[in-house]
């Protein structure tokens, strides 16, 4: 079962990588030609130089906020925090086009000042910023959730609540922190549609325009992705240090009904910086929403839309069912550190933290061959590189479902006689259901909202929402582009809806 | 006559710490064999090694005469050995009733239904449970629960029964009351048994024979007549001396 498991993933993610390297000796005199010029060495550097500064903003704001969310009295943080997290499953771009009808030279408050302040390096910044920092929260949240209030109230007994949230809680979310800024650098790093549309120029741009772009040149964009993989493995390694074997256990928010640090005077300060942070994060998100009304965008979105959101969902189920299945395996593995599960798990989060372009590039070079035409040609390389990509979301959501579960019940299956896929399916899959089904969720969310890598590879006619959102931009009719990113707001929040019904009708059943 | 269980020369290691170091005990059948050890001294350790989900690095581990595990080699997997556990915290499978939760390892074993339904409802009643049949976990008392863990594991009819401080949590009437249940199914069904426990009241009241582990070692064994006239250890010498 393990050895299936790790088949499929070694195919849909170590292959890609793989073959970067296997094409080395033939593309070698192209990669000396491009690399050896300044300019892609220019890109990298300001891509990561973007990548660094968005990581810095967002944990500055994060991490506070996640330290508020998890364990103050803040108000209504619950309703805070799934405020905050919504715009995350949101393709990036679906915000910077909002925050051009916002701040754009015909934006709602839009100037000529404000308009050049967008279309820069610094509105990038802010667009990927009010994106990934619900990362740094929500990892921080759940890490601090997750301390045993032990450590916490025997610390309050000597300590002012300041230092205990500075010298117990931030450093016992260390590990949280460190994932946080791994996750946040690679995204932003793996960013290509929000630099684009605000005219700031980064790599996976150039790789991007030499694959699908006047500049075609496959060749050149296998050359251009070989500097991101040690970039990835020096990612990977800080991962196995920091984080690797440390999971977020904790079992919903049960922590939160612990007794919260108290603000005291600092309350309505902290509470309106807070609340007016989140806030900001959804503006764009009203402002679309109205400019596609204004202009009949949204009446004729459907007209628009083809079938491009079926391709959303249809390879986002597909791939989610896939990785949900791959998660409980391998999540289990290594949840109990069975032999092997700990490089699987590791190529997992390799293929996720590894930036785009390079697994892109990597399944055109596996997947595009005349025999391979029915995966290439169709919605199939969606499911594959989605996999590839996700499959990490997955597993860690599962294993960290199956951490809280004591070992003790499987060994007591064992020993009444039963066999390994009789414990699995008996035992284990129910008391990790919910795992299973919020890794389903997180995995179908995040390939619903992909752009940066199935842009690369989308079979002809087979776009989904996002890459369909991506290239309207430029040429169609601005109420429609606000329509189309309307629904794929309206979809994100229906699938949202239901997986929140969801768990609730269980929690109610049971 | 075979043990039941045999432990020769068995060590266990983690890294630099030697878990087990030479152990060497047997089990006959019929026996229940105490073993009694303070915190830390190898006791789970030693369960692990014969349910086969710790290798030992060296020695032997029987059932039956049947190696099972050998020279850091598994060579029968846990749900083979036919040896089954009562474990300190139950490991009551949430989601399952009562009746799923003794159902599970008959199924397991392909018993038949209306077999295993006639089973289950012999042992509910034995251990006073039938009426809780369809009662979750989460239902039932602890002393409920700790009858559930005890019928889980006899309704299998195992060749030997291991039991890891089962008793550990319960207060003084309770545990009386389990540790007659328990004397009174074991003796009838002459199910070999290991009971571990740090508590020598318990290990009196239950044990025909007393092993002692002390970081890792056997340091003595026999009857606890004999552990009370010639304690070897400061530690036997202590808990000798809280028996009244």
């Amino acid at each position: 079962m393990l050895a299936v498991a790790g088949a499929v993933l070694l195919v849909a993610a170590l292959l890609p990588i793989l073959s970067l390297v296997a094409e080395l000796p033939a593309t070698a005199r192209t990669a000396i030609a491009v690399l050896g010029t300044a300019r892609p060495w220019e890109l990298l550097l300001r891509s990561m130089a973007l990548a660094a500064l968005v990581t810095v903003a967002s944990l500055a704001a994060g991490v506070p906020l996640g330290l508020l969310i998890a364990r103050t009295d803040l108000p209504f943080r619950r309703l805070l925090w799934g405020l905050h997290l919504f715009p995350f499953f949101l393709p990036p771009f679906v915000l910077a086009l909002g925050w051009f009808h916002v701040l754009g030279r015909t934006g709602l408050v839009g100037t000529e000042s404000t308009s050049r302040l967008l279309f820069s390096g610094g509105g990038a910044i802010w667009v990927l910023w009010l994106t990934f920092t619900p990362v740094c929260t929500s990892l921080v949240a759940i890490a601090l959730l997750g301390v045993d209030a032990g450590l916490e109230e025997a610390a309050r007994l000597v300590a002012s609540p300041v230092r205990v949230a500075t010298r117990i809680l931030i450093p016992a979310a260390r590990p949280a922190i460190v994932l946080a800024t791994l996750l946040v650098f690679a995204l932003t790093i793996s960013e290509l549609a929000v630099p684009m549309f605000l005219r700031v120029q980064v790599f996976p741009a150039a790789v991007f325009a030499r694959l699908g772009g006047i500049d075609y040149a496959p060749g050149e964009a296998f050359a251009l992705a070989l500097p991101l993989l040690p970039l990835a493995l020096l990612l990977l390694a800080v991962e196995r240090r920091f984080v690797g074997p440390r999971v977020f256990a904790v079992a919903g928010l049960r922590g939160m009904a612990r007794e919260p640090i108290p603000l005291g005077t600092w309350r309505p300060l902290v509470t309106l910086a807070a609340w007016l942070l989140v806030l900001i994060a959804t503006v764009p998100l009203w402002v679309l929403l109205s400019r596609a009304s204004r202009g009949g965008g949204l009446m004729q979105v459907p007209r628009w839309l083809g079938q491009a959101p079926s391709n959303s969902l249809l390879s986002g189920a597909i791939a989610a069912t896939v990785i949900a299945v791959l998660g409980f395996v391998l999540g289990h593995a290594a949840a109990r550190r069975i032999r092997g599960a700990s490089s699987l798990d590791a190529l997992s989060m390799l293929a996720f933290i590894t930036p785009a372009p390079v697994l892109g590039v990597g399944l055109i070079a596996v997947w595009n061959r005349g025999w391979t035409q029915p995966v290439y040609g169709t919605l199939a390389i969606l499911v594959v590189g989605f996999v590839a990509r996700y499959a990490v979301v997955g597993l860690r959501t599962v294993s960290s479902v199956i951490l809280q579960s004591p070992r003790a019940l499987e060994e007591a299956a064992a020993t009444t006689g039963a066999g390994a896929w009789r414990r699995l399916a008996r035992i284990v899959l129910p008391m990790s259901a919910r795992g299973v089904v919020a890794g389903w969720l997180f995995a179908f969310l995040f390939c619903v909202r992909d752009l940066e890598t199935a842009v690369l590879f989308y079979p002809a006619g087979r776009e989904p929402l996002t890459v369909r959102l991506f290239t309207l931009e430029a040429n169609g009719p601005p109420a429609v582009v606000a329509g189309l990113a309307v629904a794929q707001v309206a979809l994100t929040a229906a699938v949202l809806a239901l997986g929140a019904a969801a768990f609730a009708w269980r929690r109610a059943w049971r | 006559m075979t043990p039941a269980i045999e432990l020769e020369n068995v060590s266990v290691t983690l890294g630099a710490n030697h878990l087990l170091e030479d152990v060497s005990l047997r089990i006959l059948p019929g026996e229940l064999v105490v073993l009694l050890g303070p915190s830390g001294s190898g006791k789970t350790s030693l369960l692990r090694a014969v349910l086969g989900f710790q290798a030992p690095e060296t020695g032997v581990v029987r059932i039956d005469g049947e190696p099972v595990s050998a020279q850091g080699r598994i060579l029968r997997p846990p749900e083979d050995r036919g040896v089954a556990m009562v474990f300190q915290d139950l490991a009551l499978w949430p989601h399952l009733t009562v009746t799923g939760n003794l159902d599970f390892g008959l199924a397991a074993r392909g018993v038949s239904r209306p077999a295993r339904l006639e089973r289950i409802g012999e042992m509910l009643s034995l251990v006073g449970l039938a009426e809780r049949a369809r009662a979750y976990p989460g239902e039932l008392s602890g002393g409920e629960r700790q009858r559930v863990a005890i019928a889980r594991a006899l309704v299998l009819e195992p060749k030997a029964l291991l039991l890891d401080e089962p008793l550990s949590n319960l207060d003084a009437p309770l545990k009386r009351d389990l540790i007659l249940l328990l004397s009174e199914l074991l003796v009838e069904r002459r199910v070999p048994s290991l009971y571990v426990t740090h508590d020598v009241r318990e290990a009196a009241a239950l044990g025909d024979r007393l092993a002692v582990l002390e970081a890792g070692r056997i340091v003595q064994e026999g009857s606890l007549d004999a552990l009370r006239a010639a304690p070897v250890t400061a530690f036997v010498r202590r808990v000798m001396e809280d028996l009244p």
